[in-house]
């Protein structure tokens, strides 16, 4: 039987890749911060440091002999998995969406080209793969749940001044019905309020695209839907002021219906739309709300 | 302070068209110097401007390098080292590449973008450090304090802000949040063309290009939305879209 | 002040030539250009002649030439027939390119030559006395400034050499590029891989001043459509609509079936002939060159710019550099007048000044592309009866004669 090790910070990312490696055959080996579905499981006390993880799953890898490692397609995923790899010599490829095993190859589907095109690479394993965990939809597997601690080796190759959770709101993007995203079409901070008094008439989230959240600071971080934030499946996305770059396109693919609203009739969001409205959100959003 | 830039010549996304009918992308279009290289060059002339030393420039690409990273010089950078016949790169081969060439110069700081923005692979840090024995600081949104001997910097992660730091030399990677890179004007652009460029190949760094995977295929996702496009006064429009949200939603 | 022997504004065809020109002669030469990436801003239907770079490009074999044209066909078109002449030969003189890619390797030849080719800068003046290029705030020194700034001669109307286009003077070109394969396009045109197709459409949907075009790239068909802007004016033309009915022709859309368009592109086309060159070429040691001088010559079935284009650009190199050699650096404008003057462009341009008022007869786009339809339909429309020639000639051609007679007659003579 083939085996795959894991790494995961959160359990939850955990589960859901150990599952998709079980439900393909492998024993799952892994290391995590929390108790999760394994077969063979170490835990440890949570730690955030690159080189220290490298060092363990370096450790653990020798004792297995893996033919899959696979992290979590996190910051710190992404940064320990190539670590990781260059170190074992070997292929890695990150922000898998997907993955199938042939043989001895696996197969792994990712965004290339900024989001204009999904690539399918073919490697063979031994190899290292990050996964994108919230792509997998988790199944029921069984597994051995042999548990045991372990202790990560200390590494003081950067060393650590000070930790601060970000802040966040629980926001509940990923399972709304209804979404309002704003994009940069929104001329200030306070015109936020007008889409509000929408959203409670539709018991709608609101999202946003990246520059709202990461340079105007308009809304935080967690509200950014796109390839570098939230993907959301809604039955209804109503999209103003957003010109529709592939990056964030990308997030928003699964709605069911895409209404947008865009002052510019041929907006690359015109190709996401179901119903695109040509105007000016700042006329039309009173009188729909109006009409609600 | 002597700082190697690692940049990347990436398409010209927003040129990059899709066939309809089979999905695939085409990908004859001008090539340019990244986004978050840029950002990146951007970090390394603000410390340069402040400690002194030499920004160098380091790059491993295709022919169109020699062009692409005149961007590079234009910017700030003092000098470039590139290679040209690497068209075909991946993370695996790009960061023996890279590494070989820093290895031949002693650099305090190398710094890069935490990803490139056609691939978003982000494994270069990780993998020029590994190679060459450096400690690394990925997601860099802020550096409070750098001098000859450490770096302070903010790191920007999932769930949590960070401050670390890490004695040099130390490798970085720098988020697009970092700053606002500048723009060259003509004098820069033409004090560039005078500033020197060692061209490389694979074969004289004693490289040979690894190739790890196996393209399928790389296909544009199937969208299929209706279009439908709503026009007129507001009033109607809004009435419209009301009737479809109650539909809809 | 940073200082060149010489500064080119425009990075099209004719800036790309003298650049490249000067570069070869180890000149000291500065290209500027406004778009991001040099030959962005070059729209061109396809054809180009390839005299002028066999004779002066080292290296011209490794252009990014699509297909070489080895099949010309004139089409008129009425409605819904059509009535094709083709000519068919293993010579050629001419090759199918997507200009912005042949521009962007002439710029490279450019570069590999030495010269300096900057792109995304805005040239906002040319100032005299002494000589300066204004751009980003920065004045650069030079002896001798080439302006290829293309159809639009902001410069060359701030300096006063040349006055702006007027509408009877200029056609407005809408260009739209269909991608199919490399074998799809051998097939539908009967072709080689290597083998291209030029065919120039007349009549139908324009019936004015204009026409409509297809030229065979490598794996995709450049197609569109140029109108007179005047006629367009005058006739409330909207050049999209034409190229909309003309793509849905049935002798067009045949050529675009599953193709996907993939690019769109509208231009304006200088089409004054040698009405839309200026009295004089330069002023002091500023000339202007290529589309900016009105170096384009349509005789209905052949189109020529990007030839002179390139060649008045090598021109202007060689003035420069044979007033530099001469000891006085500040002759090479009238130097360069003289040298275009004598050169195969006014040459040409003038043997074809009558050809100007040839094409001026609407009569051509319309009456005769209908009649010519007609005739062929008359010849070979067989059903219990048949019609002879002579008769299907004489009815369509009744109480016309004459003015045919003497409209053909200035047309063999011009064209």
């Amino acid at each position: 039987m083939m085996k795959a090790l894991v790494f995961a910070e959160k359990a939850d990312h955990f589960n859901r890749i150990s599952s998709k490696l079980k439900e393909m055959g492998f024993e799952v080996h892994g290391l995590s911060f929390a108790e999760a579905n394994a077969d063979h499981l170490y835990i440890s006390e949570p730690n955030y440091d690159y080189a220290s993880i490298t060092a363990a799953m370096e450790k653990i890898s020798d004792d297995v002999g893996p033919d899959l490692v696979v992290f979590s397609s996190t910051k710190l995923g992404k940064e320990v998995s190539a670590r990781f790899a260059q170190r074992k010599n070997l292929p890695c490829i990150t922000e898998c969406l997907n993955l199938e095993v042939e043989g001895s190859s696996i197969t792994v589907s990712r965004y290339s080209l900024g989001g204009k095109t999904i690539a399918k690479l073919r490697t063979s394993l031994p190899g290292v793969i990050a996964v994108v965990a919230d792509a997998i939809e988790p199944s029921e597997q069984s597994f051995q749940m042999n548990i045991q601690d372990f202790e990560i080796p200390v590494s003081n190759q950067i060393r650590t001044v000070s930790r601060e959770e970000k802040k966040r709101e629980a926001v509940g993007l990923r399972e709304a019905d209804v979404i309002i995203c704003i994009g940069r079409g929104l001329r200030k901070k306070e015109d936020i309020e007008l889409v509000k008094e929408l959203a409670e008439k539709l018991n709608a989230e609101i999202g946003c695209t990246r520059p709202l959240s990461h340079d105007y600071k308009w809304l935080p971080e967690e509200r950014m839907i796109g390839l570098s934030g939230e993907k959301v499946s809604p039955k209804l996305l109503i999209s103003i002021g957003v010109s529709g770059q592939i990056q964030h396109a990308v997030g928003i693919m699964n709605s069911k219906t895409v209404i947008a609203i865009n002052t510019d009739e041929n907006a690359p969001m015109r190709e996401h739309s179901d119903y695109y409205v040509v105007g000016d959100l700042y006329e039309i959003i009173p009188e729909l709300i109006r009409n609600l | 302070m002597k700082i190697a830039v690692c940049v990347k010549e990436v398409y010209n996304l927003e040129q990059v068209k899709i066939i309809k009918e089979t999905r695939e992308p085409i990908l004859d279009v001008p090539k340019k110097l990244d986004d978050l290289s840029r950002n990146a060059l951007e970090e390394a002339i603000k410390i340069r401007e402040k400690l002194g030393g030499e920004v160098v420039a380091i790059s491993a690409g295709s022919p169109d390098l020699k062009k692409t990273i005149k961007e590079a010089l234009a910017m700030g950078a003092d000098r470039a080292v590139i290679v040209t016949d690497c068209s075909n790169s991946t993370p695996e081969s790009t960061a023996l590449i890279l590494s070989k060439i820093l290895e031949k110069d002693s650099y305090d700081l190398i710094i890069m973008g935490d990803a490139s923005s056609d691939d978003y692979s982000g494994q270069m840090a990780s993998r020029i450090a590994e190679i060459l024995g450096l400690p690394q600081i990925t997601f860099v949104s802020e550096i409070k304090e750098v001098s000859e001997e450490k770096i302070t910097c903010v790191r920007d992660m999932d769930d949590y802000l960070e401050v670390v730091e890490a004695d040099l030399p130390c490798v970085l990677s720098v988020t697009n949040e970092i700053n606002e890179p500048r723009i060259p004007a003509l004098k820069d652009i033409l004090k560039a063309s005078k500033k020197p460029v060692e061209t490389l190949s694979a074969n004289d760094l004693g490289v040979e290009i690894p190739q790890p995977y196996e393209i399928i295929e790389n296909l544009a996702p199937e969208i299929d939305r209706r279009q439908e496009v709503i026009e007129g006064d507001a009033g109607d429009v809004a009435r419209k879209l009301a009737e479809i949200i109650r539909r809809e939603a | 002040m940073e200082r060149f022997d010489a500064v080119v504004i425009g990075g099209g065809a004719a800036g790309l030539g003298s650049a490249y020109r000067m570069a070869e002669n180890g000149m000291n030469v500065l290209l500027i250009e406004r778009g991001e990436n040099v030959g962005e801003k070059s729209v061109y239907g396809g054809r180009i002649y390839s005299w002028v770079f066999e004779k002066y490009v080292k290296g011209f074999q490794d252009a990014p030439v699509e297909r070489w044209v080895k099949k010309e066909r004139l089409t008129f078109l009425d409605e819904r027939e059509s009535v094709s002449i083709e000519y068919s030969s293993d010579e050629t003189c001419s090759f199918v390119a997507i200009l912005t890619k042949f521009n962007r390797w002439l710029a490279e030849k450019v570069e590999d030559a030495g010269g300096l080719v900057v792109s995304g800068i805005k040239v906002e003046d040319v100032r005299l006395n002494p000589l300066r290029v204004v751009a980003d705030g920065e004045e650069i020194g030079c002896d001798a400034v080439v302006i290829a700034e293309g159809v639009n001669p902001m410069l060359a109307m701030k300096l006063g050499i040349r006055s702006d286009w007027k509408p009877e003077e200029v056609a407005v070109g809408v260009k739209e590029v269909f991608k199919l394969s490399e074998s799809e396009v051998n097939s539908r045109f009967d072709v080689e891989s290597d083998e291209g197709v030029a065919n120039l459409f007349v009549g139908y949907p324009v019936f004015t001043h204009g026409g409509g075009f297809i030229y065979t790239n490598r794996d995709t068909i450049s197609v569109g459509m140029v109108v007179r802007v005047d006629s367009a004016m005058k006739n409330k033309i909207e050049v999209y609509d034409l190229a909309e009915k003309f793509r849905a022709h049935r002798d067009v859309a045949g050529f675009l079936k599953g193709g996907s368009m993939i690019e769109y592109s509208a231009h304006l086309v200088p089409e004054a002939g040698i009405k839309g060159v200026p009295d004089a070429l330069h002023k002091d040691n500023v000339m202007i060159v290529g589309d900016t001088a009105g170096f384009v010559l349509n005789r209905g079935f052949t189109i020529r710019g990007v030839d002179f284009a390139f060649y008045s650009g090598v021109l202007a190199a060689d003035s420069i550099k044979e007033a530099m050699d001469g000891g006085d650096a500040g002759l090479a404008g009238q130097i360069y007048e003289r040298k275009v003057r004598d050169s195969a462009i006014i040459g040409e341009l003038e043997k074809f000044r009558k050809a100007l008022d040839v094409l001026e007869n609407t009569r051509f786009f319309n009456d005769y592309t209908r009649m010519m339809v007609e005739i062929m339909r008359g010849i070979f429309d067989v059903k219990e009866e048949s019609n002879r020639l002579y008769d299907v000639v004489m009815e369509k051609s009744r109480g016309r004669k004459i003015r045919m007679a003497l409209d053909f007659l200035s047309a063999f003579r011009g064209l």
